[in-house]
């Protein structure tokens, strides 16, 4: 699969994922399942990243809940579940190489992989997550 | 908004107008709605005396203050973890050096190196002498490591039970409520057996199932003994899947086993003794210690200083490590809400272990066991003395009854004649916990013996 990219003030956007307003991304893969991740801008404000907090495989999450937690050398992150969900997978590579994160943030760098336990609905296109982007660049 | 000075009074208009105004309430009382109501102090408290000057202020509190003793006049038996020592004069002249301090707080990142290389040599010797390969930077005190221990437990097991595995002293259980009640979690408290100061067996094995989240054991236990079924206390812990939380007099150490020998999963205690004086109950130093495992690091409480190389020199340097989760970046959800600690307590016994090295403390503390075991020995050659639990083995600090009936009248008639005759147990004031330290000396412990024998006549 090629990974289009967009890009903003030097920040990669992936043209084909969803996005939360929080700076997670969702790919839909297609079989009801989904991958989830951070996005280039969130990296690269949390800097250097060194650790995940990964729920178990098989808990579930409701819209809004902390499900992973990303620390970096002096900063830590909340990512938030985009929609009901299920934990299929995390992807557990970071646990060793968390670096990936920061290198290919919308590839090997993904978090886990999720099923919907509800609707979809409601997240960001890639160009819509650019003009939340311009925003927040904008007031920097 | 005008600037309001911090040194003088408002004016109640412009009380009003920061209450009303600014933040939108009617009453300053409003602010402390949290506080229930029959708590809060309606009026202003009567003063006994004045107004007065600043010298009659200053003659009045002098002449309250003599009607404290001073306990490095006093030969004083009281312990519990808390010591009288002697301090050496180096400790203070080491401390105030210029290299450990900056204009920053103790818990900021960018404190001086000495004294992060200090903290790190803290963690260090905690480690050794616990045998626990992770030590923090340190805790308020004894109490609060204990309760964030147990919080650590919980977050490892999913468990909400802690099971208490010694007597332990009502300040210390009032910590651990406090810590842990408002959280859902449950405080198990099996009774201790008869004719003896430890925990009845059956009924803790009974208490321990799969709802336990920790099992809590004092070594030595508030009484001032030594359980000598520590390792199968672990056991049974580790059976349940549940984690075995030893808590410590520090001093000990030298003499007993490291917890980690007996498969203690956290180690807390106090550190107070090493080269700290009693400060009036605080700050005193809290130990915690634990095993080093990739996630559970990050499930424990506090500040870690780490060692760290410049990468082309090789250089050494410290720095606080994994501060993620940390209060001051992770604020509400942060693993504790610790990250102050008592970085100068710390220092001080880092300062002090240092310049008494292995063979000293191993020297203090044996010194501690033999003085306990002669005051032993001359209390229980008075026969109006109880000593209690005689077989049980204990360290520095022991039992007794002094058949008295009125127990606060003994105490001051003994205050008056120079000694503190130990600490009231909490829970049977008959009961006194005596503690030695290596101020006494043989003269002190027959003066004591002495002054009993006519006291009790």
């Amino acid at each position: 699969m090629t990974n289009e990219m967009l890009e903003i003030d030097g920040y990669k956007v992936a043209k084909q994922y969803k996005y939360m307003e929080t700076h997670e991304w969702v790919f839909d893969q297609g079989d009801g399942t989904y991958k989830i991740g951070i996005s280039d801008y969130a990296v690269k404000m949390l800097k250097e990243l060194t650790y995940v907090e990964f729920p178990e495989v098989g808990e579930t999450f409701s819209k809004g809940d902390v499900v992973i937690v990303v620390e970096s050398l002096k900063a830590s992150g909340d990512v938030y579940a985009p929609f009901d969900l299920e934990i299929l997978e995390v992807n557990e590579s970071l646990e060793d190489e968390p670096q990936k994160m920061n290198e290919d943030p919308y590839g090997e760098g993904f978090l886990a992989i999720i099923k919907a336990t509800g609707s979809v609905e409601g997240l960001l296109t890639a160009e819509e997550y650019i003009e939340k982007l311009k925003e927040y660049l904008a007031e920097e | 908004m005008k600037p309001y000075s911090p040194y003088l009074g408002v004016s109640s208009e412009e009380l009003k107008e920061m209450l009303q105004t600014t933040i939108g309430i009617d009453n300053a009382l409003e602010l402390f709605s949290d506080i229930p109501d029959d708590l809060i102090l309606k009026e202003a408290p009567k003063l006994p005396v004045g107004p007065m000057t600043e010298p009659e202020i200053a003659e009045f509190f002098t002449e309250l203050a003599k009607l404290n003793k001073n306990p490095t006049e006093l030969v004083s038996f009281l312990g519990g973890g808390v010591r009288q020592i002697y301090i050496p004069a180096f400790l203070d002249e080491v401390i105030r050096r210029g290299e450990l301090y900056t204009a920053y707080t103790a818990y900021q990142p960018e404190v001086a190196q000495g004294m992060l290389q200090l903290l790190f040599e803290y963690q260090s010797l905690m480690a050794e002498l616990t045998g626990m390969n992770v030590v923090n930077a340190s805790m308020y005190d004894w109490s609060t490591a204990a309760g964030e221990a147990a919080l650590m437990s919980v977050r490892l097991t999913g468990k909400k039970n802690i099971v208490i595995a010694s007597p332990i002293s009502l300040a210390r259980r009032g910590v651990l409520h406090n810590y842990l009640e408002p959280q859902g979690i449950k405080i198990v408290e099996p009774y201790l057996e008869k004719n003896s100061p430890f925990i009845r067996y059956e009924e803790l094995k009974k208490a321990i199932d799969e709802n336990t989240a920790a099992v809590y054991l004092e070594m030595p236990n508030a009484l001032g003994y030594i359980d000598p079924r520590a390792h199968e206390i672990g056991e049974i812990t580790h059976e349940a899947g549940a984690k075995f939380v030893v808590g410590v007099d520090a001093l000990s150490l030298g003499l007993l086993k490291p917890p980690a020998e007996y498969n203690a999963d956290i180690v807390v205690g106090e550190g107070q003794a090493f080269g700290n004086a009693p400060n009036y109950g605080g700050p005193l130093l809290g130990i915690f210690a634990f095993n080093y495992d990739k996630k559970d690091i990050r499930r424990a409480p506090g500040k870690l200083i780490g060692m760290t190389q410049q990468e082309k020199t090789g250089e050494k340097g410290f720095t606080i490590t994994l501060q993620a989760r940390e209060q001051h970046i992770r604020r509400a959800k942060a693993t504790s809400n610790i990250c102050t600690n008592e970085s100068l307590t710390a220092a001080i016994s880092a300062i002090y272990l240092s310049a008494l090295g292995p063979k000293g403390f191993k020297e203090l503390s044996l010194g501690l066991h033999k003085r306990a075991q002669y005051l032993k020995k001359k209390l229980q050659e008075l026969e109006m003395v109880q000593v209690m639990f005689p077989q049980a083995p204990f360290f520095a600090d022991f039992s007794v009854r002094y058949g008295v009936s009125n127990h606060k009248e003994f105490i001051h008639t003994m205050i008056d004649r120079g000694f503190v005759p130990g600490y009231p147990w909490d829970y049977d004031p008959s009961l006194f916990v005596l503690g030695v330290s290596e101020l006494h000396t043989r003269q002190h412990f027959d003066r004591f013996a002495n002054t009993l024998k006519e006291v009790l006549a």
